[in-house]
């Protein structure tokens, strides 16, 4: 681990996206964790949210729930898992997008990383949402996985 | 030769939803709960499998569909919402 390795969460989504697309952007956002370039946090409603969503996923691509598992037992091998997570912050449109931000509070997170249109939504500043989140936690940004990869990989 | 097992007592303080999904894993292996709370034990101190291997058919399946990381991520996202609205009836009943 980098001595000024900064810590992220990551939704749900983008472990199971890295499952299924081996060389996106999602699998380089995992890459950076398990290299130890990132500090991964994440908790057991994270993980539990990884082992169930092959139920939903799309049948072309065959995920099993054997495959979810064992994605869930790895990221638990190199993320540091918080417990007793206590709900700080409540989602106007997606109360079950609040975790992610309750997990990026206790573990003083300076990143979210998530695809969720009601997540990234906090990090648009001409959004009412936006503008309230940034006042309240001025240290905490919303990414997709590219804009993280930008952040870890600027241009040389 | 067959391998050599330790027994180890130790007790387990899980919330009652946690047991109650461990049992129903438990029996969907058709294992008994200390047999497959020992596995789950294994496979944590193993050395963990990479993603192409937890991945197998997965990403050639996703290359062979033509479908984009763009329309992944949008199809992911359907589908966490969809477990996500099932989680809260289940929740609600």
């Amino acid at each position: 681990m980098t001595p000024a390795a900064p810590k992220v969460v990551y939704d749900c989504n983008i472990f199971v996206q890295s499952l299924i697309n081996l060389n996106g952007p999602a699998a380089r956002c995992l890459a950076k964790a398990k290299d130890g370039h990132v500090m991964l946090v994440a908790s057991a409603y994270v993980l539990a949210e990884v082992r169930e969503i092959h139920l939903k996923t799309p049948a072309k691509y065959g995920i099993t729930a054997e495959q979810t598992d064992e994605l869930a037992r790895v990221i638990a091998s190199y993320a540091t898992i918080m417990t007793d997570v206590p709900p700080v912050y409540r989602h106007a449109y997606d109360e079950d997008d609040s975790h992610y931000i309750d997990l990026a509070v206790k573990a003083d997170a300076q990143f979210i990383v998530s695809r969720d249109r009601h997540l990234l939504m906090l990090a648009d500043p001409s959004r009412k949402e936006g503008q309230d989140f940034q006042a309240r936690f001025p240290r905490m940004r919303i990414l997709d996985p590219v804009q993280l990869l930008r952040e870890l990989e600027p241009a040389r | 030769m067959a391998q050599v097992l330790s027994e180890i007592a130790v007790t387990l303080r899980l919330s009652k939803d946690a047991e109650m999904k461990l049992a129903e894993r438990a029996a969907a292996t058709g294992k008994p709960l200390g047999e497959y709370i020992s596995t789950l034990v294994e496979s944590v101190v193993e050395t963990p499998r990479t993603l192409a291997e937890i991945s197998g058919p997965v990403y050639q399946r996703f290359l062979d569909s033509g479908t984009t990381d763009e329309e992944l991520s949008e199809e992911l996202e359907k589908a966490k919402h969809e477990m996500r609205a099932e989680r809260r009836g289940r929740q609600a009943s």
